[in-house]
């Protein structure tokens, strides 16, 4: 930011014809992913049930990560979660998906 | 018994000389104090940057009946020492199973929902604070960065902890675009009214 090298302002200067807040992002065209594992297990999101998430995402769940990026004009592509560490059975799978999860999401012929 | 009740005010302002000293999150927190100081509770405290003991701050959370972090909001979320103040809190109140017996699921039963291991049941959990975002920025659909979230939205990651925990989250105060056109007296004015429609 102090450098000028992220973003130009927060969008909202007189320079940047006052556009929305968090359009004065310089990174257009680079994307951003998380890759992440929790504890949490994958039946705990996107579930209005759950009392904890209520219904939020994963992604809703990491929004404060993504949020930085989008500020600064990148493109926030859906994360990789490998869900329930402690107790699932789907960590081998999760890691030999990944590499097709990256070809796809990145959009890699 | 003691039944005083008791508010516990972290303070997690971290400081950039120069650009960012703590004083508006001071204010906040120095009117935060008054208010329960007048209605007869005794107050806690904890400012992060000035350090803590992680096994003294769970046996204050675990007094007080209310919480709340008083924060500026960098870069879309509590300053780093928070991180920290977190992970170190609440894995001792984990380890010592004094916040919460676990996740909640059990072997015994499949249906236990993810979430529900809390044993901090009864008490309440607040956030106080201060944002460059203009208030206009949220609950907003046509707000590209935000896309129509709220700032219990984007606050998620830190409520989140207290209410794994059993805490009960109650309305967020914000006091918005301090830097450019917020009116921070205004804010200052009304929070004693908002600590007492959600807390007394």
């Amino acid at each position: 930011m102090k450098s000028k090298k992220f973003l130009s302002g927060d969008g909202r200067s007189e320079a940047e014809g006052f556009k929305q807040y968090g359009m004065g992002g310089k990174m257009q065209g680079k994307k951003f992913m998380i890759s992440a594992t929790w504890n949490a297990p994958e039946v705990s999101f996107n579930n209005p049930e759950n009392p904890l998430w209520k219904g939020k995402t994963a992604d809703d769940a990491l929004f404060n990560i993504a949020a930085n990026y989008l500020f600064t004009g990148f493109e926030v592509v859906p994360g990789h979660y490998c869900y329930d560490v402690y107790n699932n059975k789907h960590i081998k799978e999760d890691l030999e998906n990944y590499p097709a999860y990256l070809q796809k999401v990145f959009n890699i012929k | 018994m003691n039944s005083t009740r008791k508010v516990l005010l972290i303070n997690t302002h971290l400081t950039y000389p120069k650009w960012s000293e703590g004083l508006l999150n001071d204010a906040f927190h120095q009117k935060a104090k008054t208010f329960f100081l007048e209605k007869g509770f005794e107050v806690l405290e904890t400012k992060v940057e000035d350090g803590y003991n992680a096994d003294e701050e769970v046996e204050k959370h675990l007094e007080a009946d209310f919480i709340i972090l008083q924060t500026p909001i960098n870069w879309f979320g509590a300053p780093w020492i928070y991180k920290k103040y977190v992970d170190e809190v609440f894995n001792s109140g984990l380890h010592s199973a004094k916040f919460l017996s676990g996740d909640g699921r059990t072997r015994e039963d499949a249906t236990q929902q993810y979430g529900t291991g809390g044993k901090m049941q009864g008490k309440k959990f607040m956030v106080s604070s201060t944002w460059n975002a203009p208030k206009a920025s949220f609950d907003d659909p046509n707000q590209i960065l935000f896309e129509g979230r709220s700032t219990a939205d984007v606050l998620i990651q830190i409520t989140s902890n207290y209410r794994f925990c059993g805490v009960e989250i109650v309305a967020d105060y914000n006091c918005f675009d301090i830097f450019k056109d917020g009116d921070i007296v205004g804010c200052l004015e009304t929070y004693p009214k908002h600590l007492e429609k959600n807390l007394i």
